[in-house]
């Protein structure tokens, strides 16, 4: 297998909660994300799903240092960049960039498209002004967009049109990882495609890591080679991507799968909606034991009491007791 | 049967900085009593109007409402004096958003704001509203409804929020709902809860529903029947299983093959090139003709009319005869 290009490891972000004036002390804290290990090989597209609130995109943001981390190492190409002050990171951000959900958040709207896009060349390189327009060009032009383009203003684009603005953005730089944020989600449906296929295309051509963080399972099954699950904080299913789309193991994972409708109606109306009762907890109270059991059909008395830990079940690990003490299936260690 | 609402040749013009905008340019739909009607389109295809100028939303100053008819049950509501259709609506007609703030007011309790709605359209004093809306939010699936009751907007949760929407929609046990996009803002796992309760509403009380949606899975798990809009025009009208098996227009086509599904995995999608028109910027001939993979010259020149197909079925592509037969 490929080398580790990032690795996040027992990695917890707590948001405390502090309450009074003058002398403010933490009556509570957000366990944003309570112990999450991942790595992303080289070339690799990691998929990490999960409901709002289960803190997929402040995992995103801790692996970008973009948070700081209140516990665990995060790593990049060899290096610990837990630590990392902001002028040692200058070198890391170049190599590691980021594009967001909204296009119209992510682009000032009193940049002209090609300042925008040059933006990170002024900042990471040096180049003359007559090299870095034709790097621009050349950039539009690798998300399928006009060069022409470079003159306009964002509001004169397309929401498609300004996420692959975004995506230029993010590949100026030349990185060797993405971290995708739920990058379609805002964009319409015959859009969407076509940002898929760039992205999937790009990754190819390039030899791209992405880390997708997303909520749409088809667009997941469709880009990502590994998927992890998140619910509240904490990974409880992640393997390859085929295993877990078709056959979970975790009962979140199966209960988040099946709540995805179908795309045919025969199937769908033979089937019907599978409903998974109740709400993500608050991350400021999760529940004891494993998070999941408030609304899991297998609860035992065991999950109540003991938080499991994630593992090894064949090329996956899952963090459930029930399934990983099932004898009928294999499990390793 | 007369329809539970429908609406004939539709269409809304706004009135634009320098020349009019047409949003909507010619929509029918129709839905029956216990039926699911789901309108598919996407930014810009007039779905969101269309639903707005059905509830009578629009500002009358702004823009101009058309339609040959527009009919709740056997009303005519384009006949009908302004304040006599809006005490229509939240009883008969009543509408769920896809941001459940547009419907709740930040400053009033759950509770203010459920029994308003009857004691505006059932005239009952508060305290005989109080048990019918407690019941009402039991009803759509929220635990505690008393506690709840006492709740501000912002102290529910987004999922919750739109249960509460959909209880104050509910209220009165309208004919017809009408949901935009109800659960694009949701959670999967949110979403299914919030289309179960739409269904199981449905079943107790035999009212239809047009539901806006751009998910084609939801349209197969909600729909009886599916209008494709595309550009401020109805291109194409099935009922839900013949639109999936044999859909006839090239952009429902395009639309259904573009969707990346957990079956088929490292395949490249189908895509249609180029975005959506604005409603500024509308092409001449037809709508789709831009990012059509079958466009030939005549379709560049002319609108093409809606062709009936029969079974209620509708196809608007002057070529759909000859593409059918491949």
């Amino acid at each position: 297998m490929a080398e580790v290009l990032a690795r996040l490891d027992d990695v917890h972000v707590h948001f405390p909660v502090r309450e009074g004036l003058l002398l403010p002390r933490e009556v509570a804290r957000v366990r944003a994300v309570d112990g999450v290990s991942l790595s992303i090989h080289k070339g690799e597209v990691v998929g990490l799903v999960g409901e709002s609130g289960s803190g997929k995109s402040t995992t995103g943001r801790a692996l970008l240092r973009l948070q700081d981390v209140t516990a665990g190492r995060v790593h990049f190409a060899g290096l610990d960049i837990t630590q990392l002050r902001r002028h040692e990171l200058q070198a890391i951000r170049r190599r590691m960039t980021v594009v967001f959900q909204d296009p119209e958040a992510s682009c000032n709207p009193r940049m002209r498209i090609g300042d925008a896009v040059a933006e990170p060349l002024r900042v990471h390189e040096r180049l003359t002004a007559e090299q870095r327009r034709s790097k621009v060009a050349s950039l539009l032009d690798q998300v399928g967009l006009d060069g022409g383009l470079a003159q306009r203003w964002p509001h004169e684009l397309s929401g498609g049109q300004r996420q692959r603005v975004g995506i230029a953005r993010a590949l100026a730089t030349d990185p060797d990882l993405i971290v995708l944020d739920e990058p379609i989600s805002a964009l319409d449906v015959s859009i969407q495609a076509q940002v898929l296929n760039l992205l999937d295309d790009l990754r190819h051509q390039r030899g791209l890591s992405y880390l997708f963080i997303a909520h749409d399972l088809g667009a997941v099954a469709h880009l990502c080679d590994r998927v992890a699950v998140m619910y509240l904080g904490r990974v409880v299913e992640q393997g390859p991507v085929g295993d877990i789309i078709e056959a979970p193991l975790h009962p979140y994972t199966q209960a988040l799968l099946r709540s995805v409708p179908l795309l045919d109606p025969v199937a769908a109306h033979a089937r019907g909606l599978q409903v998974l009762d109740g709400e993500i907890p608050s991350p400021m109270a999760p529940p004891s034991g494993c998070a999941f059991h408030p609304r899991c059909r297998n609860v035992v008395a065991n999950c109540r009491q003991n938080r499991p830990e994630l593992l090894t079940v064949g090329a996956r690990s899952v963090a459930c007791p029930v399934l990983t003490q099932t004898p009928q299936l294999p499990i390793a260690s | 049967m007369t329809p539970a609402l429908e609406v004939d040749s539709l269409a809304v013009i706004f009135a634009g900085e320098r020349e009019p905008i047409t949003a909507v340019e010619d929509v029918s739909l129709s839905v029956a009593k216990g039926r699911t009607l789901c309108v598919v389109g996407e930014s810009g295809s007039g779905k969101s109007v269309s639903l707005l100028a059905m509830m009578g939303l629009l500002d009358p100053r702004r823009s101009t409402v058309q339609a040959r008819n527009l009919r709740l049950g056997g009303v005519d509501l384009l006949g009908l004096p302004a304040a006599q259709r809006r005490a229509l609506n939240g009883d008969r007609l009543a509408m769920v958003f896809q941001d459940p703030m547009t419907s709740l007011n930040p400053y009033l309790s759950i509770a203010t704001q459920l029994t308003e709605v009857l004691e505006v359209h059932r005239k009952l004093p508060r305290a005989a509203a109080v048990p019918q809306a407690i019941a009402m939010l039991s009803a759509v699936g929220i635990s505690a409804p008393e506690r709840r009751m006492r709740a501000y907007p912002h102290e529910l949760s987004g999922g919750m929020r739109q249960r509460v929407v959909l209880a104050m929609a509910l209220l009165c046990h309208p004919d017809v709902l009408l949901a935009d996009e109800p659960t694009t803002a949701l959670d999967v796992t949110i979403q299914a809860q919030v289309l179960q309760l739409i269904q199981q509403q449905q079943a107790n009380t035999g009212m239809a529903v047009v539901l806006v949606t751009h998910d084609m899975g939801v349209v197969a798990h909600m729909a009886d029947d599916v209008a494709v809009l595309y550009g401020g025009l109805v291109v194409e009208r099935a009922a839900v299983r013949d639109l999936f098996a044999t859909p006839q227009h090239p952009y429902t086509q395009a639309l259904l093959a573009s969707i990346p599904s957990k079956g088929q995995r490292n395949q490249r999608l189908h895509v249609i090139a180029g975005s959506p028109p604005s409603p500024l910027s509308r092409p001449p001939g037809c709508v789709f003709a831009p990012r059509c993979a079958f466009a030939i010259d005549r379709c560049l020149t002319a609108r093409p009319a809606e062709t009936a197909l029969g079974d209620g079925r509708t196809v608007r592509c002057i070529r759909h005869a000859e593409l059918a037969r491949g």
